[in-house]
C-alpha cells in the first residue's frame, strides 16, 4: 500500500535518464519526484475543504446563541444542554436507533441475497430480474411510502383484500417495525449495487478450487464470498445505519399514523417547521457527526489490513455464473415474487394513481380516469422547467460527482496512509448530516466564503451540495471495488516505462468501468430525487423535481404528484435499463 | 372573540357597497389609462405614475407558501391588466419564507419583494424583531377591506382558509353525518370499535400554523372543553402531516371521517364530481377556524411600484376573484361567486354555518402560540410523540 509513490520517486531518482537540455539539478529533480505525492495532498485538502464546508458554519452555529446571521452573537453551549435535556430528542434517539438497526438489517439481507443470487447464479431472466429489483431507486422514497401506504396500511387495499379472502390481515405499517422494514427495503437496491460490484469482482476459479476440494456450493459460498465480501458488507451496514438515520420520506409519510418520532423528523419539526431553532438542529447535527465518525473508526478497526481483499489479480479470469438446471426457475419465481410485492404492485398502484382523479374501491376505476394529472404538470411552466433542471443536474452534476470520486478514490488507495485515512475520513463526514441540514450549510457557506455569492440562486450550487450530500454514498460504493485491484498490474505499466497517468488510465479506468457505471447510476438517480438538500438552495429558476414534487404533496394532490413521479419514471428508467442491459 | 367576528361582519358588508359602482366608473387622467383597463376612483391620483414607473423595473419576485396552481389564475389575470411585470413566485413553507429571506438578507443577496405566509407566530416576529416589512406601504384598496384583514401596519390578508370536517357518505349515514367537532366526538364515543384509527387529522402542534390553528379552536370552544374532546377521540384518531393522505384515505373508506382539513387543500379534490359522490362535508358548527394568510410588502423590496401594483391587484375585487380558481378563498363582500365548493368566500360560510361558528386567527399572543403545558397535554391525549 504504501509504496507505490515512494516506488515511483526511487524510479525517477534512480537514474532514469532525463531528456537533454532538462536541467539536472538535484532541487528540480527532487521536486518533480515529490509532484505527485503534492499534487495528492493537494486534491485530498480540497476534498475535506469540499466536504466540511457545510459543516463549518453548522459547528459555529452550534455554539452560539444566535443564527449566523445576526449580530451580537455569544459562545455558549446552551444548544446542547437543550438538546439533551429534551425529552423528544431522547425518545427520538432511542426510536432512531431501532429503526436503523431493523431497516440496516433488512437492507444488507436482501440487498446481500440478491445480489448473490442475481450476480452468481445462471437464472432464467436475470437480466431483467435484476433492472426490477434496482427499480425502486428510481422511485423517489417519498411516493413510495405513500403507495405503500395506502396498499399496505391497516385499511389498505392489500390488508382489505387478504381479510376478505384469507381471514387475517397484515401486520400493523404503521409502527416502529413497519417503518424500519419499508426504509429497508428501500434502500435494498443501494446495498445491492454495493455487493454486486464487489461481487462482480471476485474470480469463479475460487468457489471452483473450493468445490475441487469437496466443499458443497452452499459451504463454497459461504466460504469464499462472504470472508472476501467483508469489505462490502462492513461498508453496507455503515452505510445503511447512516441512510436510515437520515431517512426523511418514510418517517414523514408513516411516522404520523404510527406515532413515532425519529431523529430526522426531530430536526424537521424543531429545526426547519415549528420554529427554526437553527443553534438546536445544528447541536444536534454536531451530536450525529460525532456519532457516525464514531462508527467510521470502529469500522476501520474491524476492516484491518486491506491488502487480504484483493482478487483481480494479474492472473484471474472474468467470473462465469454458477449453471442452476431446473431450480433456478425456483429461486427466479422467488425474487419475483418479492418484487412483484415490494415494487411492481406499489409501482403500479401509483401509475394507476397518476391517471385517476382517485381511486376507491367504492367506485369503479374507469370512472374515474383522467389525464388532467398530466395536464396540471406539463401546464406550468415552472414545472417543465423543474424537470428541465433536474435533468441537468442530474447528468452534469453526476457526472462531475463521478470523476471528483474516482479521483478521490485514485488518492485514498494509491498514496501513503496518511492521505488514504484523510480521504476515507473526509468522504465520511456528509453522511452524518441530514439533507436539509447540507442545504442550509451550503446556503451559509456560499455566503460566508469569498466567491459564494455568484453560486447562489444557479443550478452549479444545487450540483455541489448534491455532490457534497451523495459523496460518502458514491464513494463507499467505488472503494471496495478498487481496493480489490491488485496494483501488480498498475506497478507493471509503470515499469514497462508508463507514466503514472497512463497506468490509471489502461488499467484502472478499464478494470472499475461497472463501478464506475454504477457510482455515476447511482448519483443521476439520487440528485434526480432529492428534495431535502435542495429546499434551501432552490431559487425562482432552479427549482427541481424533488422539490416540486414535496410542494404538490403537501399542497394535497396526490394525483399531480404521482403523475410527476412517473414522469421521473419514464426519464430515468431507460437509462437504467441502458447501463445495465450492457452488463 | 365570538362577538367581534360579528361585528366585522356586519362592517364589511356596508364597506363592500360602494365598490361595485366605483368599480365600473373611469378615472381619466393622462393616456396610461387609455391603454389599460383603468383604476377605480378611490385610487390615488398618482397611480399612472407607479404604472409608469413599474415599466422601468424588473417584474416582482414573491416568496410564499401557496403552489403554481394557485397562483397561476391569478397572475394570469394580474398580466392581462400589467403584461410587462413579470411575477416569479418561490414556494416554501410558511415559516421558511422567512428564514430564508433573514438568510438572504444577511448574505446582501436578497431579493424578495412581497412575501406570503399563513404562520401567524413567524409574522410576528418578522414585525417586530426584525423589522422586514414595509410599513410604509398602504395599499390603495385599504379602506375596502374588513379591519380583521389587517392585523398590522403594512400587512395585508390574500386569502382565508377554512378549517372543516370531510367525511364519507358512502359509509357514514347522512343521519350521523357529523356537523361539528362534538358530534364526531359522540360519534366515536358510542362506537369505539367502530371508529379506531378510521378519524384522521393534521400533527395539531406539528408546526408554528398548526399551532396557531388548534390554539384558536382551543381557546374558542375553552380549554378544558377542547381537551375533553381530544381525550375521547385519542384512540380513534390518525394524525397525518399532509391533508392529501388523508383525502386520499377518506376517499378509499379506509378513514371515516377528517377533521380540521384546509379548504386550499380539500375544495379542489371536492370540485371533481365523481369524488363529491363519496365526500361530504360540513363547516363545523362549534368552531370553523379561518386561518388567515398574510401578504405584505418586504423591506428589502427591490421593485416598489410594481409590487404595490401586485398587492394592490391580489387585494381588489377582480384578483380576489381570481384567486378562487386556484383553490384560494377570498373574503371580500364584493366577491360573487357561483355556488359549488370553489366558489365559497368567507361569507358564503358565514350564512351556510352561522355567524357565530366562524373563528378567524388573529395576531392576539394568547391564540398564537400556545404554551408548552397545553401542547403536552393535546399531544398526550392524541398519543402524539411530541
Amino acid at each position: 500500500m504504501t509504496d507505490n509513490t515512494g516506488h515511483s520517486a526511487s524510479l525517477i531518482a534512480a537514474g532514469a535518464t532525463l531528456p537533454a537540455g532538462v536541467s539536472s539539478s538535484r532541487a528540480v529533480r527532487r521536486l518533480q519526484a515529490a509532484a505527485p505525492l503534492i499534487l495528492r495532498w493537494a486534491f485530498a485538502l480540497l476534498l475535506l475543504a469540499l466536504l466540511i464546508s457545510p459543516m463549518l458554519p453548522l459547528i459555529y452555529q452550534s455554539f452560539v446563541n444566535r443564527p449566523l446571521y445576526e449580530a451580537g452573537k455569544l459562545l455558549t453551549l446552551g444548544n446542547f444542554t437543550k438538546l439533551f435535556a429534551d425529552p423528544s430528542f431522547q425518545s427520538a434517539c432511542v426510536n432512531t436507533f431501532w429503526f436503523a438497526v431493523i431497516g440496516t438489517i433488512v437492507s444488507t439481507a436482501v440487498g446481500f441475497v440478491a445480489a448473490l443470487l442475481l450476480e452468481r447464479l445462471d437464472l432464467p431472466g436475470r437480466k431483467t430480474l435484476k433492472i426490477m429489483f434496482l427499480a425502486p431507486i428510481f422511485v423517489s422514497a417519498l411516493i413510495l411510502a405513500l403507495s405503500w401506504s395506502m396498499l399496505y396500511g391497516p385499511g389498505g387495499f392489500a390488508d382489505i383484500w387478504l381479510r376478505a379472502t384469507l381471514k387475517f390481515g397484515l401486520p400493523n405499517l404503521n409502527s416502529l417495525g413497519g417503518m424500519a422494514v419499508l426504509s429497508g427495503v428501500s434502500s435494498a437496491p443501494v446495498s445491492y449495487l454495493l455487493f454486486a460490484s464487489a461481487m462482480g469482482n471476485i474470480p469463479g476459479t475460487l468457489e471452483d478450487a473450493a468445490r475441487a476440494a469437496g466443499a458443497s456450493p452452499m459451504r463454497a459460498t459461504l466460504g469464499i464470498i462472504v470472508p472476501l465480501i467483508r469489505p462490502s458488507l462492513l461498508y453496507c451496514v455503515l452505510l445503511n445505519f447512516v441512510l436510515n438515520i437520515d431517512q426523511l420520506a418514510v418517517p414523514l409519510i408513516i411516522g404520523g399514523p404510527a406515532r413515532v418520532q425519529v431523529l430526522s423528523t426531530y430536526l424537521y419539526d424543531n429545526g426547519i417547521a415549528v420554529k427554526s431553532d437553527y443553534g438546536l438542529v445544528s447541536a444536534a447535527a454536531v451530536v450525529m457527526l460525532i456519532m457516525i465518525q464514531v462508527f467510521v473508526v470502529g469500522q476501520k478497526y474491524a476492516l484491518g489490513d486491506l491488502r487480504r481483499y484483493t482478487t483481480v489479480g494479474g492472473k484471474s479470469l472474468r467470473r462465469g455464473l454458477v449453471p442452476m438446471g431446473r431450480a433456478g426457475w425456483t429461486v427466479s419465481a422467488l425474487i419475483a415474487l418479492y418484487i412483484v410485492l415490494t415494487t411492481l404492485v406499489p409501482s403500479l398502484f401509483l401509475v394507476l394513481r397518476s391517471f385517476s382523479s382517485f381511486i376507491s374501491p367504492l367506485v369503479p376505476i374507469t370512472s374515474v380516469l383522467t389525464l388532467d394529472n398530466f395536464k396540471l404538470v406539463f401546464g406550468y411552466e415552472a414545472y417543465i422547467r423543474s424537470i428541465i433542471n433536474t435533468l441537468i443536474v442530474s447528468i452534469v452534476g453526476g457526472l462531475g460527482a463521478t470523476v471528483l470520486t474516482f479521483i478521490g478514490g485514485v488518492v485514498a488507495y494509491r498514496s501513503p496512509p496518511a492521505i488514504k485515512r484523510l480521504v476515507e475520513m473526509s468522504a465520511f463526514i456528509p453522511r452524518a448530516i441530514p439533507g436539509i441540514v447540507v442545504g442550509i450549510g451550503i446556503f451559509y457557506a456560499a455566503i460566508i466564503f469569498p466567491g459564494g455569492s455568484y453560486l447562489s440562486g444557479t443550478l452549479a450550487i444545487l450540483m455541489i451540495a448534491f455532490t457534497i450530500r451523495y459523496y460518502p454514498t458514491g464513494f463507499a460504493l467505488l472503494g471496495p471495488s478498487m481496493l480489490q485491484i491488485d496494483q501488480d498490474m498498475e506497478r507493471a505499466v509503470r515499469v514497462a516505462g508508463g507514466a503514472e497517468a497512463r497506468s490509471i488510465i489502461a488499467v484502472l479506468l478499464p478494470l472499475l468501468r461497472p463501478a464506475l457505471v454504477g457510482c455515476f447510476l447511482l448519483y443521476f438517480v439520487s440528485f434526480f430525487k432529492e428534495y431535502a438538500a435542495a429546499s434551501f438552495l432552490f431559487g425562482p429558476n432552479t427549482a427541481v423535481v424533488g422539490t416540486t414534487m414535496l410542494q404538490l404533496d403537501m399542497m394535497g394532490n396526490l394525483g399531480p404528484t404521482a403523475a410527476l413521479s412517473v414522469v421521473t419514471l419514464v426519464l430515468t428508467l431507460p437509462i437504467a435499463i441502458f447501463v445495465y442491459a450492457r452488463d | 372573540m365570538t362577538k367581534n367576528t360579528i361585528d366585522l361582519g356586519r362592517r364589511r358588508v356596508t364597506q363592500g357597497l360602494g365598490l361595485l359602482t366605483a368599480g365600473l366608473m373611469l378615472s381619466g387622467s393622462g393616456f396610461v389609462e387609455m391603454a389599460f383597463a383603468a383604476q377605480p376612483e378611490y385610487y390615488p391620483k398618482d397611480y399612472a405614475s407607479v404604472i409608469e414607473a413599474s415599466k422601468a423595473e424588473h417584474g416582482v419576485l414573491v416568496y410564499s407558501n401557496m403552489g403554481e396552481m394557485n397562483w397561476a389564475p391569478l397572475i394570469q389575470a394580474f398580466n392581462a391588466e400589467y403584461p410587462w411585470i413579470k411575477v416569479q413566485t418561490l414556494d416554501l413553507g410558511s415559516s421558511e419564507v422567512f428564514d430564508r429571506y433573514y438568510a438572504e438578507t444577511a448574505a446582501g443577496t436578497n431579493q424578495t419583494d412581497v412575501v406570503v405566509s399563513h404562520s401567524a407566530a413567524s409574522w410576528l416576529d418578522f414585525i417586530q424583531k426584525k423589522g422586514g416589512v414595509n410599513t410604509d406601504f398602504v395599499s390603495a384598496e385599504a379602506d375596502k377591506l374588513p379591519a380583521y384583514s389587517k392585523p398590522s401596519p403594512g400587512i395585508y390578508t390574500i386569502s382565508v382558509d377554512p378549517y372543516f370536517i370531510v367525511y364519507n357518505k358512502a359509509l357514514i349515514s347522512p343521519e350521523e353525518a357529523p356537523k361539528s367537532i362534538q358530534d364526531i366526538v359522540d360519534l366515536v364515543t358510542k362506537d369505539p370499535a367502530r371508529f379506531a384509527h378510521k378519524v384522521a387529522t393534521g400533527v395539531p402542534m406539528a408546526n408554528a400554523a398548526a399551532q396557531n390553528l388548534s390554539n384558536t379552536y382551543i381557546q374558542h370552544v375553552g380549554v378544558d372543553k377542547a381537551l375533553q374532546q381530544y381525550t375521547a377521540l385519542g384512540d380513534a384518531v390518525d394524525v397525518y402531516r399532509s391533508a392529501g393522505q388523508i383525502m386520499e384515505k377518506i376517499t378509499t373508506g379506509e378513514v371515516l371521517i377528517g377533521f380540521m382539513l384546509s379548504g386550499i387543500q380539500v375544495f379542489p379534490l371536492l370540485a371533481d364530481p365523481a369524488r363529491a359522490q363519496i365526500l361530504g362535508y360540513a363547516f363545523p358548527t362549534d368552531g370553523t377556524v379561518m386561518l388567515m394568510r398574510h401578504i405584505a410588502m418586504a423591506k428589502t423590496v427591490k421593485n416598489p411600484n410594481s409590487a404595490k401594483l401586485f398587492i394592490d391587484f391580489v387585494l381588489s375585487a377582480a384578483g380576489q376573484t381570481a384567486l378562487s380558481a386556484g383553490g384560494l378563498m377570498s373574503y371580500r363582500d364584493d366577491v360573487v361567486l357561483p355556488d359549488g365548493p370553489t366558489g365559497y368566500t368567507y361569507k358564503k360560510i358565514e350564512t351556510e354555518a352561522g355567524a357565530s361558528s366562524l373563528v378567524p386567527t388573529t395576531f392576539d399572543a394568547k391564540t398564537m402560540i400556545p404554551p408548552q403545558d397545553l401542547i403536552d397535554k393535546v399531544n398526550a391525549a392524541l398519543h402524539v410523540q411530541p
